[in-house]
């Protein structure tokens, strides 16, 4: 079981009620493609991805965001058992979709930069910790059902 | 493999931001240590308290080679010869730690320059940040 202090459980709470899902959600995925090109691979059906503009413009990728941070909604609201909140989403990206688990970090890490981005000089040092800790809790149980 | 546009990008901004060089270096150093408290381990002979003197000094040190490998990106194993050597014999961190440096200088640049800090401009620093870490791990062996 994960260990979470008060600090932690209301860092995570007060910036996700803080987050424009629609907003964050299209920005972290984009700049994940964008970054990471390699992401693209699973995304072939989504059509221009061709440079930076067309990503950020592309409405299927803005729809993948949002989809994606209403996903981590489930473990915001269940920080006390991220682990089984994913067991059928691990089982879905691992049998299904064949996403390497690595790409997951990759995501997390985007995620950050775009609050950091946000949040400017607000998104203190421990904040982000608490952040990435979480995250991380969430990237681990994605990966928990591949074999 | 960094495109001109890309690196007179980096060029850009690390001009940009030399005169806070102390500003910037002290809060990726503090990001990290938060994140990821490992790496305190490699500053227990320094006081590396919210912007104390040695936090400040450190990450201006380090901010700085950094712009100034951002100058001529093409010469960067003849800029950083001597802090190759010195990495690889003296400090002898784990190049690990280069990455996990690196990602906390992106999110302190994301808070600085919010908006700015574009996903083209996160990439191009993030490649070059990689870059500039292999370079410095290259005498490692």
């Amino acid at each position: 079981m994960v260990e979470w202090t008060d600090f932690e459980r209301a860092t995570i709470q007060d910036i996700f009620s803080k987050l424009e899902y629609e907003v964050v959600g299209p920005q972290a995925l984009a700049r994940c493609l964008v970054v990471y090109p390699w992401t693209q691979r699973y995304f072939g059906n989504f059509g221009n991805l061709y440079n930076a503009a067309a990503i950020t413009g592309n409405p299927m990728v803005a729809k993948h965001g949002t989809t994606i941070l209403h996903g981590l909604d489930r473990a915001v609201k269940n920080m006390d058992d991220i682990k089984n909140t994913y067991t059928e989403l691990s089982v879905l990206h691992s049998e299904k979709l064949h996403v390497d688990p690595d790409n997951f970090k990759l995501l997390a890490d985007c995620l950050t930069i775009v609050v950091a981005a946000q949040m400017g000089k607000a998104f203190t040092g421990e904040m982000q910790a608490a952040f990435q800790k979480f995250l991380a809790v969430v990237v681990t149980s994605l990966g928990r059902q591949y074999h | 493999m960094l495109s001109k546009k890309e690196r007179e990008l980096i060029s850009e901004i690390w001009g940009r931001l030399t005169p806070v060089a102390e500003d910037i270096g002290a809060e990726a150093l503090l990001r990290m240590f938060a994140s990821f408290p490992g790496t305190k381990t490699y500053f227990s002979h320094l006081d590396i308290s919210f912007r104390s003197a040695h936090l400040l000094s450190h990450g201006k040190k380090i901010v700085l080679a950094i712009a100034e490998g951002a100058k001529d990106i093409s010469q960067l194993t003849v800029t950083l010869a001597p802090l190759q050597t010195l990495h690889a014999y003296q400090l002898r961190i784990d190049p690990t730690n280069f990455k996990l440096f690196s990602h906390c200088m992106l999110v302190t640049l994301a808070c600085h320059m919010g908006e700015d800090f574009t996903p083209t401009a996160h990439a191009a620093m993030d490649k070059y940040l990689s870059a500039f870490a292999a370079v410095l791990a290259e005498k490692y062996r």
